[in-house]
């Protein structure tokens, strides 16, 4: 038997597509799975919001109202409890509603599941009259009319559930998936916000006869808002200007007042 | 309800900075990964080519020309290689649809054969002329429930025979 030196083929075995490229696919392939199902499931929660039973809502709220227990009431926040009550019953929604004044120095407010209401101390010490607090008020209220704060519940629970069982026990395939997705969850709400500042106007309209509180906070919001453009698409509420804009084209089809009353600065 | 530049942005990396070092490690995997495997790959064709001279084979029986063995010698070659970033999330990315773990098969391909280099490096040291009953070990290392750190040892090892000139 005589040896005849020759090199084989040794690349047999390596593959001859491109990774990167496989990568592109199958990542896009995911996320295309991932947002279908991920929005055929938020259609499923949007549908079942409205039948969720208030016991449901009750004990759902019993753990929100648990976490602000700690806080108590102060002067502040009767103010803002009595600017409440006048609202509800202007606005004709059932139940009580309560405020939870935090003393952290964030400006937002929050509509959690309940009937509760979170208002930071740094949104409180921006707001002048009492329409100012009635506009960010009514805004909560209008996510409550619209059930939005069990409808966030329900589509981060989805969001969860979604990424644990695609991923498994990969949290950083989870973690990013989860990242992703919000981009797309906030443009969702976005919707709802505007939604709810229009609510907010109308309640404003139906208590005081005119909105300017609305189109002032909004004006505040905006001076804060300092940050580069494209950062909007990951906050849940749309830009000020884009809110305002929406503001005065509601006002001005309802024939609503958006001129600053003489009296209001009570 | 956003604030100025600074916090926003202290926002964003709160809420965005798992991902951006996620996506920091991955182009660091896929950039060094496939360099260090061209690298690779570019050693193994030209060390293959030097050494083809030395053949390898599984036979373990020589025949009539056992008669001319002078010497015969354990020879064997080992090597450890390791999966980057990117290979690794692609596997992972793969596993869900199913289909060739394509990044994986480089990485094993590579070990393979540079084991194999390795023993025939070892064989000429010790002036042999052939490799026979040529054998392959494979093992991952630090593989505990799936939580290694992804990397693959590979031994190839046979019999040098060195004949008499």
């Amino acid at each position: 038997m005589k040896y005849n030196p020759k090199p084989a083929d040794g690349d047999v075995n390596v593959p001859k597509v491109s990774q990167l490229l496989e990568f592109v696919h199958l990542t896009l392939g995911l996320l295309a799975i991932g947002l279908g199902l991920y929005a055929a499931m938020g259609v499923a929660v949007d549908a079942v919001v409205p039948y969720v039973p208030e016991s449901v809502e009750k004990s759902l709220g019993t753990h929100y109202s648990n976490m602000y227990r700690g806080i108590t009431p102060t002067a502040r926040g009767r103010h803002l409890q009595s600017i409440l009550d006048g609202l509800v019953k202007t606005s004709g929604l059932k139940g009580s509603y309560r405020i939870y004044l935090s003393p952290e120095p964030v400006m937002n407010a929050l509509a959690v599941p309940g009937n509760n209401i979170i208002f930071y101390k740094g949104l409180y010490d921006r707001a002048e009259t009492e329409q100012d607090f009635a506009y960010i008020l009514g805004h909560e209220l209008g996510h409550f009319a619209a059930r939005d704060h069990l409808r966030g519940v329900g589509r981060s629970l989805v969001l969860f559930l979604f990424s644990g069982v695609l991923t498994g026990s990969n949290s950083n395939m989870s973690g990013l998936i989860m990242k992703s997705m919000q981009g797309v969850e906030s443009t969702f709400s976005r919707e709802r916000e505007t939604q709810a500042d229009l609510y907010a106007v109308d309640l404003l309209a139906a208590k005081y006869g005119y909105v300017d509180g609305a189109r002032r906070m909004l004006e505040i919001f905006e001076k804060e808002e300092k940050g580069p453009k494209f950062l909007y698409f990951f906050a849940a509420h749309p830009m000020s200007r884009d809110r305002i804009k929406a503001v005065e084209k509601y006002a001005a089809e309802m024939d609503y007042n958006l001129k600053q009353f003489p009296n209001n600065h009570e | 309800m956003e604030v100025d530049t600074t916090k926003t942005v202290l926002a964003f990396i709160d809420r965005y900075g798992n991902m951006v070092i996620f996506l920091m490690l991955l182009a660091t995997g896929f950039i060094t990964g496939t360099i260090a495997e061209k690298r690779h790959y570019r050693s193994i064709v030209r060390r293959e080519k030097e050494m083809v001279g030395l053949p390898v084979v599984t036979l373990n029986k020589l025949g009539e020309d056992e008669a001319r063995v002078e010497n015969v010698f354990f020879v064997s070659g080992c090597c450890v290689i390791s999966q980057d970033y990117f290979k690794l999330v692609l596997a992972g990315i793969k596993t869900i649809f199913g289909g060739r773990l394509t990044s994986f098969e480089t990485l094993v391909d590579r070990g393979r054969r540079e084991a194999i280099l390795r023993m025939k490096e070892s064989a000429k040291k010790a002036g042999c002329d052939l490799v026979m009953n040529a054998r392959l070990e494979m093992s991952s290392i630090g593989n505990k429930q799936g939580k290694g750190i992804g990397c693959v040892e590979v031994m190839a090892y046979g019999t040098g025979i060195k004949y008499a000139k």
